[in-house]
Protein backbone atom coordinates (compact mmCIF):
# COMPACT_ATOMS: atom_id res chain seq x y z
CA UNK A 1 0.00 0.00 0.00
CA UNK A 2 2.63 2.58 -1.10
CA UNK A 3 -0.09 5.45 -1.23
CA UNK A 4 -0.85 4.70 2.08
CA UNK A 5 2.35 4.77 3.84
CA UNK A 6 3.19 7.53 1.77
CA UNK A 7 0.43 9.57 3.20
CA UNK A 8 1.38 8.03 6.95
CA UNK A 9 5.46 9.17 6.26
CA UNK A 10 4.03 12.76 5.44
CA UNK A 11 1.86 13.26 8.40
CA UNK A 12 4.76 11.97 10.50
CA UNK A 13 7.23 14.44 9.49
CA UNK A 14 4.38 17.35 9.67
CA UNK A 15 4.10 16.41 12.99
CA UNK A 16 8.18 16.67 13.87
CA UNK A 17 9.48 15.75 17.09
CA UNK A 18 6.21 15.60 19.01
CA UNK A 19 5.07 12.31 17.15
CA UNK A 20 5.01 9.29 18.80
CA UNK A 21 3.39 6.51 17.06
CA UNK A 22 0.32 6.10 14.30
CA UNK A 23 -0.89 3.36 12.58
CA UNK A 24 -4.59 2.41 10.53
CA UNK A 25 -6.21 -0.03 12.03
CA UNK A 26 -9.47 -2.54 10.95
CA UNK A 27 -12.23 -2.78 13.26
CA UNK A 28 -10.87 -6.69 13.55
CA UNK A 29 -8.09 -4.75 15.46
CA UNK A 30 -5.50 -5.35 12.81
CA UNK A 31 -3.05 -3.01 12.03
CA UNK A 32 -2.54 -1.69 8.11
CA UNK A 33 0.14 0.63 8.07
CA UNK A 34 1.87 2.38 10.50
CA UNK A 35 4.90 2.94 13.11
CA UNK A 36 6.49 4.33 16.16
CA UNK A 37 9.56 6.01 17.09
CA UNK A 38 9.21 3.89 20.64
CA UNK A 39 10.54 0.73 20.45
CA UNK A 40 9.36 -0.22 24.06
CA UNK A 41 5.64 0.73 22.42
CA UNK A 42 3.30 -1.69 21.53
CA UNK A 43 1.79 -0.82 18.49
CA UNK A 44 -0.20 -4.14 17.74
CA UNK A 45 -0.96 -4.42 21.28
CA UNK A 46 -2.39 -0.47 21.28
CA UNK A 47 -4.39 -1.27 17.74
CA UNK A 48 -6.08 -4.09 19.21
CA UNK A 49 -7.08 -2.36 22.85
CA UNK A 50 -7.81 0.52 20.93
CA UNK A 51 -10.26 -1.12 18.30
CA UNK A 52 -12.15 -2.04 21.37
CA UNK A 53 -11.92 1.04 22.83
CA UNK A 54 -13.71 2.80 19.89
CA UNK A 55 -16.76 -0.06 19.59
CA UNK A 56 -17.50 0.73 23.00
CA UNK A 57 -17.19 4.52 22.57
CA UNK A 58 -19.80 3.96 19.84
CA UNK A 59 -22.12 1.81 21.14
CA UNK A 60 -22.33 4.27 24.17
CA UNK A 61 -22.79 7.02 21.68
CA UNK A 62 -25.64 5.29 20.47
CA UNK A 63 -27.43 4.20 23.68
CA UNK A 64 -26.96 8.10 24.66
CA UNK A 65 -28.14 9.24 22.17
CA UNK A 66 -25.48 11.63 21.16
CA UNK A 67 -24.75 10.55 17.25
CA UNK A 68 -21.76 8.96 15.27
CA UNK A 69 -18.56 9.00 17.10
CA UNK A 70 -15.68 11.29 15.34
CA UNK A 71 -12.92 10.48 17.64
CA UNK A 72 -12.13 9.46 21.23
CA UNK A 73 -9.04 11.93 22.62
CA UNK A 74 -6.74 10.13 25.72
CA UNK A 75 -5.03 12.51 27.87
CA UNK A 76 -2.41 11.38 29.66
CA UNK A 77 0.64 12.62 32.01
CA UNK A 78 3.01 11.46 28.82
CA UNK A 79 0.98 11.76 25.91
CA UNK A 80 -1.99 12.49 23.68
CA UNK A 81 -3.74 9.56 22.25
CA UNK A 82 -6.31 10.22 19.36
CA UNK A 83 -8.37 7.48 17.97
CA UNK A 84 -10.35 8.45 15.25
CA UNK A 85 -13.16 6.89 12.36
CA UNK A 86 -12.63 6.29 8.98
CA UNK A 87 -15.06 6.24 5.94
CA UNK A 88 -17.69 4.34 6.85
CA UNK A 89 -16.61 3.52 10.54
CA UNK A 90 -14.84 0.35 9.13
CA UNK A 91 -11.24 1.32 10.12
CA UNK A 92 -9.95 3.92 12.76
CA UNK A 93 -6.63 5.91 12.61
CA UNK A 94 -4.86 6.48 15.94
CA UNK A 95 -2.08 8.95 16.73
CA UNK A 96 -0.22 9.43 19.43
CA UNK A 97 1.58 12.34 20.12
CA UNK A 98 3.76 13.83 23.15
CA UNK A 99 1.94 16.32 25.97
CA UNK A 100 4.25 19.05 23.94
CA UNK A 101 2.39 18.65 21.00
CA UNK A 102 -0.56 22.01 20.18
CA UNK A 103 -3.77 19.31 20.38
CA UNK A 104 -5.76 22.03 18.46
CA UNK A 105 -2.72 21.45 15.68
CA UNK A 106 -2.65 17.91 15.64
CA UNK A 107 -6.61 17.14 15.18
CA UNK A 108 -6.73 20.08 12.42
CA UNK A 109 -4.07 17.86 10.59
CA UNK A 110 -5.79 14.68 11.37
CA UNK A 111 -8.60 16.33 9.56
CA UNK A 112 -6.82 17.10 6.92
CA UNK A 113 -5.37 13.23 6.08
CA UNK A 114 -8.26 11.60 7.09
CA UNK A 115 -10.10 11.86 3.73
CA UNK A 116 -7.06 10.86 1.79
CA UNK A 117 -5.96 7.86 4.24
CA UNK A 118 -9.26 6.67 3.43
CA UNK A 119 -9.21 6.51 0.05
CA UNK A 120 -5.76 4.60 -0.13
CA UNK A 121 -6.77 1.92 1.73
CA UNK A 122 -7.16 -0.78 -0.48
CA UNK A 123 -11.19 -2.25 -1.20
CA UNK B 1 -25.90 -11.14 19.20
CA UNK B 2 -22.87 -12.61 21.41
CA UNK B 3 -20.20 -10.97 22.89
CA UNK B 4 -17.01 -13.06 25.07
CA UNK B 5 -14.01 -11.33 26.44
CA UNK B 6 -11.74 -12.07 30.03
CA UNK B 7 -12.66 -10.43 33.05
CA UNK B 8 -9.25 -8.54 33.02
CA UNK B 9 -10.95 -6.41 30.94
CA UNK B 10 -14.60 -6.09 31.21
CA UNK B 11 -15.32 -6.32 35.48
CA UNK B 12 -18.55 -8.40 36.28
CA UNK B 13 -20.40 -5.07 37.71
CA UNK B 14 -19.72 -3.44 34.32
CA UNK B 15 -21.26 -5.92 32.17
CA UNK B 16 -24.40 -6.07 34.79
CA UNK B 17 -24.76 -2.58 33.60
CA UNK B 18 -24.49 -3.21 30.01
CA UNK B 19 -27.00 -6.08 30.07
CA UNK B 20 -29.49 -4.11 32.34
CA UNK B 21 -29.14 -0.90 30.37
CA UNK B 22 -29.90 -2.79 27.52
CA UNK B 23 -33.13 -3.94 28.75
CA UNK B 24 -33.30 -7.09 26.28
CA UNK B 25 -33.53 -10.44 27.08
CA UNK B 26 -30.01 -12.02 28.06
CA UNK B 27 -27.82 -15.17 29.43
CA UNK B 28 -24.16 -13.53 30.90
CA UNK B 29 -21.94 -16.76 31.44
CA UNK B 30 -19.30 -16.73 33.30
CA UNK B 31 -16.17 -18.96 34.49
CA UNK B 32 -13.47 -18.72 37.04
CA UNK B 33 -11.52 -21.48 38.13
CA UNK B 34 -13.64 -24.32 36.82
CA UNK B 35 -16.56 -22.59 37.75
CA UNK B 36 -19.64 -21.79 35.95
CA UNK B 37 -21.93 -19.16 36.80
CA UNK B 38 -25.25 -17.81 34.77
CA UNK B 39 -26.90 -14.46 35.43
CA UNK B 40 -30.03 -13.83 33.56
CA UNK B 41 -31.40 -10.33 32.37
CA UNK B 42 -35.13 -9.25 31.18
CA UNK B 43 -36.34 -5.87 30.36
CA UNK B 44 -33.51 -3.73 32.41
CA UNK B 45 -33.02 -6.42 35.65
CA UNK B 46 -31.16 -9.67 36.62
CA UNK B 47 -33.89 -11.98 36.96
CA UNK B 48 -32.05 -14.87 37.93
CA UNK B 49 -28.29 -16.44 39.10
CA UNK B 50 -27.33 -19.49 39.31
CA UNK B 51 -24.25 -21.49 40.17
CA UNK B 52 -24.63 -25.59 40.23
CA UNK B 53 -27.07 -25.92 42.74
CA UNK B 54 -27.42 -22.82 43.92
CA UNK B 55 -29.72 -20.14 42.69
CA UNK B 56 -30.48 -16.30 43.87
CA UNK B 57 -29.24 -13.35 44.93
CA UNK B 58 -26.31 -14.90 47.02
CA UNK B 59 -24.84 -16.68 43.97
CA UNK B 60 -24.65 -12.68 42.64
CA UNK B 61 -22.38 -12.07 45.46
CA UNK B 62 -20.56 -14.78 45.21
CA UNK B 63 -19.22 -14.10 42.03
CA UNK B 64 -19.07 -10.62 42.48
CA UNK B 65 -15.39 -11.19 43.61
CA UNK B 66 -14.18 -13.02 40.36
CA UNK B 67 -11.33 -10.85 38.40
CA UNK B 68 -9.95 -13.50 36.37
CA UNK B 69 -11.86 -15.56 34.70
CA UNK B 70 -13.78 -15.54 30.78
CA UNK B 71 -17.05 -14.25 30.22
CA UNK B 72 -19.87 -15.20 27.38
CA UNK B 73 -22.52 -12.82 26.78
CA UNK B 74 -25.36 -13.69 24.56
CA UNK B 75 -28.69 -11.57 23.66
CA UNK B 76 -32.58 -12.83 23.22
CA UNK B 77 -32.06 -16.07 26.14
CA UNK B 78 -34.95 -16.25 28.16
CA UNK B 79 -34.25 -17.23 31.62
CA UNK B 80 -35.87 -20.66 33.06
CA UNK B 81 -36.75 -19.20 36.70
CA UNK B 82 -36.67 -15.83 38.56
CA UNK B 83 -34.73 -15.99 41.45
CA UNK B 84 -33.55 -12.41 41.83
CA UNK B 85 -35.65 -9.67 42.54
CA UNK B 86 -34.16 -6.75 43.96
CA UNK B 87 -33.21 -3.97 41.45
CA UNK B 88 -29.46 -4.50 39.76
CA UNK B 89 -27.99 -1.04 41.28
CA UNK B 90 -29.00 -1.82 44.87
CA UNK B 91 -27.42 -5.89 44.79
CA UNK B 92 -24.28 -4.09 43.55
CA UNK B 93 -24.09 -1.76 46.00
CA UNK B 94 -24.65 -4.28 48.60
CA UNK B 95 -22.23 -6.67 46.82
CA UNK B 96 -20.05 -3.86 46.80
CA UNK B 97 -19.95 -3.61 50.52
CA UNK B 98 -20.10 -7.11 51.52
CA UNK B 99 -16.62 -7.50 49.35
CA UNK B 100 -15.14 -4.50 51.16
CA UNK B 101 -15.71 -6.41 54.73
CA UNK B 102 -14.73 -9.67 53.63
CA UNK B 103 -11.54 -7.72 52.74
CA UNK B 104 -11.24 -5.20 55.16
CA UNK B 105 -11.98 -7.60 58.43
CA UNK B 106 -9.43 -6.54 60.46
CA UNK B 107 -8.62 -3.09 59.21
CA UNK B 108 -9.52 -0.14 61.38
CA UNK B 109 -10.84 2.19 58.04
CA UNK B 110 -14.44 2.68 57.31
CA UNK B 111 -16.52 0.19 54.85
CA UNK B 112 -17.90 1.00 51.11
CA UNK B 113 -21.13 1.63 53.00
CA UNK B 114 -20.23 4.22 55.09
CA UNK B 115 -18.19 5.85 52.97
CA UNK B 116 -21.33 6.36 50.41
CA UNK B 117 -23.54 7.00 53.21
CA UNK B 118 -21.08 9.70 54.32
CA UNK B 119 -20.51 11.12 50.78
CA UNK B 120 -24.63 11.11 50.42
CA UNK B 121 -25.29 13.28 52.78
CA UNK B 122 -22.75 15.31 51.02
CA UNK B 123 -24.67 15.22 47.46
CA UNK B 124 -26.70 18.90 48.10
CA UNK B 125 -23.31 20.24 48.16
CA UNK B 126 -22.29 18.42 44.79
CA UNK B 127 -25.57 19.80 43.12
CA UNK B 128 -24.66 22.99 44.00
CA UNK B 129 -21.32 22.43 42.46
CA UNK B 130 -22.26 20.90 39.29
CA UNK B 131 -24.95 23.71 38.75
CA UNK B 132 -22.50 26.85 38.90
CA UNK B 133 -20.37 24.28 36.42
CA UNK B 134 -22.66 23.60 33.76
CA UNK B 135 -23.41 27.85 33.64
CA UNK B 136 -19.80 27.97 32.46
CA UNK B 137 -19.64 25.41 30.63
CA UNK B 138 -20.67 26.92 26.62
CA UNK B 139 -23.84 24.63 25.06
CA UNK B 140 -23.49 22.59 28.35
CA UNK B 141 -26.31 19.19 28.05
CA UNK B 142 -25.67 17.79 31.18
CA UNK B 143 -22.80 17.09 33.75
CA UNK B 144 -22.34 14.28 36.47
CA UNK B 145 -20.03 13.23 39.51
CA UNK B 146 -19.91 9.87 39.30
CA UNK B 147 -18.29 6.88 41.15
CA UNK B 148 -16.11 3.72 39.04
CA UNK B 149 -19.22 2.05 39.80
CA UNK B 150 -21.44 3.86 37.17
CA UNK B 151 -23.92 5.46 40.11
CA UNK B 152 -24.02 9.25 39.93
CA UNK B 153 -23.26 10.97 43.32
CA UNK B 154 -24.73 14.04 42.08
CA UNK B 155 -25.72 15.20 38.64
CA UNK B 156 -27.12 18.45 36.80
CA UNK B 157 -28.99 18.52 33.44
CA UNK B 158 -29.93 21.74 31.33
CA UNK B 159 -31.86 20.09 28.37
CA UNK B 160 -35.44 18.29 29.41
CA UNK B 161 -34.88 14.62 27.69
CA UNK B 162 -30.84 14.14 28.79
CA UNK B 163 -30.45 10.91 30.80
CA UNK B 164 -27.60 11.11 33.42
CA UNK B 165 -27.83 8.09 35.01
CA UNK B 166 -27.78 6.24 31.51
CA UNK B 167 -24.92 8.66 30.27
CA UNK B 168 -23.32 7.92 33.59
CA UNK B 169 -23.32 4.07 33.13
CA UNK B 170 -21.94 3.56 30.07
CA UNK B 171 -19.52 6.56 30.27
CA UNK B 172 -17.83 4.47 33.15
CA UNK B 173 -17.23 1.56 31.06
CA UNK B 174 -15.45 3.19 28.38
CA UNK B 175 -13.64 5.09 30.48
CA UNK B 176 -12.38 1.97 32.72
CA UNK B 177 -11.73 0.15 29.24
CA UNK B 178 -9.66 3.29 28.16
CA UNK B 179 -8.21 3.51 31.59
CA UNK B 180 -7.02 -0.17 31.59
CA UNK B 181 -6.03 0.18 27.89
CA UNK B 182 -3.79 3.21 29.00
CA UNK B 183 -2.27 1.08 31.94
CA UNK B 184 -1.28 -2.10 29.80
CA UNK B 185 0.36 -0.01 27.05
CA UNK B 186 2.51 1.97 30.26
CA UNK B 187 0.88 5.46 28.18
CA UNK B 188 1.58 7.41 31.65
CA UNK B 189 -1.54 8.27 34.05
CA UNK B 190 -4.63 8.63 32.52
CA UNK B 191 -5.98 12.30 33.19
CA UNK B 192 -9.12 12.48 31.19
CA UNK B 193 -10.76 10.95 27.94
CA UNK B 194 -12.91 12.95 25.41
CA UNK B 195 -15.68 11.75 22.61
CA UNK B 196 -16.40 13.80 20.23
CA UNK B 197 -19.57 12.55 18.25
CA UNK B 198 -21.82 14.18 15.59
CA UNK B 199 -24.31 15.58 18.35
CA UNK B 200 -21.74 16.80 21.67
CA UNK B 201 -18.81 16.42 23.53
CA UNK B 202 -18.57 14.18 26.51
CA UNK B 203 -15.70 14.93 28.52
CA UNK B 204 -14.98 12.41 31.47
CA UNK B 205 -11.81 13.63 33.94
CA UNK B 206 -11.10 11.45 37.31
CA UNK B 207 -10.67 13.02 40.20
CA UNK B 208 -7.32 12.53 42.13
CA UNK B 209 -7.58 8.17 43.52
CA UNK B 210 -9.75 7.49 40.37
CA UNK B 211 -12.55 6.44 42.39
CA UNK B 212 -15.01 9.37 41.10
CA UNK B 213 -14.68 11.25 37.87
CA UNK B 214 -16.62 14.61 36.70
CA UNK B 215 -19.04 13.73 33.43
CA UNK B 216 -19.56 16.91 31.46
CA UNK B 217 -21.48 16.31 28.05
CA UNK B 218 -22.04 19.63 25.53
CA UNK B 219 -23.51 20.27 22.33
CA UNK B 220 -21.40 20.08 19.31
CA UNK B 221 -22.66 22.80 17.53
CA UNK B 222 -22.58 25.60 20.76
CA UNK B 223 -19.86 23.80 22.71
CA UNK B 224 -16.37 24.76 22.78
CA UNK B 225 -13.73 21.97 23.44
CA UNK B 226 -11.09 24.41 25.10
CA UNK B 227 -13.73 26.00 27.70
CA UNK B 228 -14.79 22.88 28.62
CA UNK B 229 -11.68 20.99 29.37
CA UNK B 230 -10.22 24.32 31.82
CA UNK B 231 -13.59 24.48 33.52
CA UNK B 232 -13.74 20.62 33.82
CA UNK B 233 -9.99 21.08 35.27
CA UNK B 234 -10.96 23.76 37.72
CA UNK B 235 -14.27 21.81 39.18
CA UNK B 236 -12.59 18.72 39.18
CA UNK B 237 -10.25 20.12 41.73
CA UNK B 238 -12.97 21.34 43.71
CA UNK B 239 -15.34 18.83 43.56
CA UNK B 240 -11.90 16.58 45.24
CA UNK B 241 -11.93 18.98 47.86
CA UNK B 242 -15.45 18.92 48.59
CA UNK B 243 -15.04 14.96 48.97
CA UNK B 244 -15.33 14.01 52.31
CA UNK B 245 -11.42 12.51 54.12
Amino acid sequence: MPKLDQLIQQFRSELGADFVSTDVVGMDGMSIAGGSIDPSFDSTEASARFAVVMKLAAKASDKIGMGAVDDNLVTTDKAYIIARFLGNGSYYWGVAVTRNATLGTVRMMMNEYADQIWDAIPR
Amino acid sequence: MSMHGNLRDVAIPDLIQLSCQDRKSACLKIEHLGEHAALYFRDGNMVHAVLGDNSGEEVLFYILGWEEGTFDLETGVQSPAITVTSSWSSLLLEGARRLDEERNKDNKLQSKKEIYTEVDSMAPKFDEILKEMSGEITGCIACALVGMDGINLASHTRVKNADPELMSAQGTMLLKLVDTAVDKLKAGQIEDDLVTTANAYMLMRFLPGKSYYLAMVADRKTGNLGNMRLIGKTYAERLAKAMPR
